[in-house]
């Protein structure tokens, strides 16, 4: 958030805030006066409208389970074959059917529900529920510039059937977008859903399908471990692709699709390249190099390029952080 | 008392403006906030940030004035109600960015907002505050200063 931006925020509510202090400090010490509140006494005897709310009980009770015998509970014909996780930063979960209708539809987070929020896709077949939840991102301000990423995860028992979900998918999606004039990235991967896999989403508050996404980064990227899931969870589809767009083995496993340009405009060299520009100095002044793609400690939860450099007569290594996208350059401290 | 209600006086007013999207309310709040504080700083057992104590009483206040109100709770579903621009305008007469901050944003954007600028809280603070994940927390922040950067570049606020 640029500096005057958060000062106008500021100054806006300060400016609206009322300075009661005498009021304020005047409440706080009318409350030493009040007595402490009494516990209300227990109401005594016989109360009629007790025993009314009882014997209303008892009745629905009882018609409760007549029903329940007379009527057998319908049993499901249908069950879940698939499950399709769709991450931007809404995160929701499709159930399929074995004739790719959906059976549920759940939000994984607030975002989620939000986008859900009036949409009724069961029993809607997968094609029309993509065009309906896209749809619906795009009108809420998701998948825009900023946003243009999206992870969409297959969970389905035979590796033939999840391979042509992914390839399905992913074309209809990028329809989508054509027809809309959505410019988008899209990380298609196949999830293979174990007890762990499900803890570990919980734990940190993600999809089990960007969880899957969060283990294959913290693989490609050598200076990452385990330890750093926490906060690679907090980043966005967009700044993870951006992340895993970087990785030194840029070919995809077969369990994976990757579709439109989720490259980062400014990558490792480019970045190097931008930082000896902005110091006046030549790569020949370069004593070591040991830049590289990872997390910003000057913006929170943002991939950035990480230079660091040490010159030629240098004792100590200079390391700058500069943008993915416009390539903007901050200095950090010296390490 | 005094001392801490010019401290923070902001940061409450913001927060209950930011949820309420009413002065006059938010006026309320404020005032029963710090009240609160005043009645329960004693049984108050530090654990993590004072910071977090005081968004937790507020919070509740502002629950129950929404239960009062016979309101739909703001807590579970987003207020679909918009107020009447002319009225807002009254109430932030001559603050058109703060105006344009409460039509703009939604309210979950506002309160994100709210906290993390003004109170300064920290993206993993807010979460824990709202329970919320942090790659929500993070998705609002970024969307409502989006949204707010296109406001102020639109309306040359």
């Amino acid at each position: 958030l640029k500096q005057d931006l958060k000062q106008k925020i500021i100054s806006a509510y300060e400016s609206a805030a009322p300075n009661e202090r005498e009021r304020v400090v005047a409440a706080c010490e009318a409350t030493r006066q009040e007595p402490a509140p009494k516990k209300p006494e227990k109401a005594r005897g016989f109360s009629l409208m007790k025993l009314v709310a009882v014997m209303s009980c008892l009745v629905l009770f009882g018609i409760g389970i007549l029903v329940g015998h007379l009527i057998p509970a319908p049993t499901p014909d249908r069950t879940a074959q698939t499950r399709v996780f769709l991450d931007v930063n809404p995160s929701i979960v499709l159930t399929l059917d074995e004739d790719d209708r959906v059976l549920t539809c759940t939000a994984e987070n607030d975002d989620g529900k939000e986008i859900l929020e009036g949409l009724e896709l069961e029993g809607v077949a997968l094609k029309t529920s993509l065009n309906a939840i896209v749809g619906a991102l795009h009108v809420n301000g998701y998948l825009t510039v900023d946003d243009s990423s999206m992870l969409v995860s297959v969970e389905n028992a035979s590796e033939k059937r999840t391979s042509e979900f992914l390839t399905e998918i992913t074309a209809e999606v990028n329809k989508i977008f054509a027809s809309s004039e959505i410019e988008c990235a899209i990380i298609a991967q196949a999830v293979i859903g174990s007890k762990e896999l499900a803890e570990k989403a919980k734990a940190n508050g993600i999809s089990v399908g960007k969880m899957r996404f969060l283990e294959k980064v913290v693989d490609a990227f050598e200076h990452f471990t385990s330890d750093d899931i926490t906060s690679l969870a907090a980043l966005s589809i967009r700044d993870l692709t951006l992340l895993y767009a970087q990785r030194e083995d840029v070919g995809t496993d077969g369990d994976e699709i990757v579709s439109g340009s989720v490259s980062a405009t400014v990558g490792k060299e480019e970045a190097v390249e931008r930082v000896l520009i902005a110091l006046g100095r030549s790569e020949n002044e370069v004593l070591l190099n040991l830049s590289y793609v990872g997390l910003s400690t000057q913006h929170a939860f943002k991939v950035v390029n990480v230079v660091v450099l040490m010159f030629f007569g240098d004792t100590e290594l200079s390391v700058y952080e500069v943008d993915c996208v416009t390539g903007e350059i901050t200095a950090r401290e010296a390490a | 008392m005094g001392a801490l209600y010019d401290l923070i006086r902001t940061d409450v007013f913001a927060y209950a403006l930011s949820k309420t999207k009413s002065k006059h309310d938010a006026d309320d709040i404020t005032q029963d906030t710090f009240v609160q504080i005043f009645r329960y700083a004693k049984s108050y057992v530090p654990k993590g940030k004072p910071m977090a104590w005081i968004v937790t009483i507020e919070l509740n206040l502002i629950r129950k004035r929404f239960r009062q109100q016979e309101r739909i709770d703001p807590f579970e579903v987003e207020l679909e109600k918009k107020p009447d621009p002319t009225d807002l305008a009254a109430e932030v007469v001559g603050n058109a960015f703060l105006k344009e901050l409460l039509m703009t944003l939604s309210e979950r954007e506002r309160e994100v907002v709210a906290l993390r600028v003004v109170w300064g809280l920290k993206h993993r603070e807010i979460a824990r505050a709202l329970g919320s994940p942090l790659a929500t927390v993070l998705s609002q922040y970024n969307r409502a200063v989006q949204k707010l950067k296109r406001t102020v570049k639109e309306k040359q606020l």
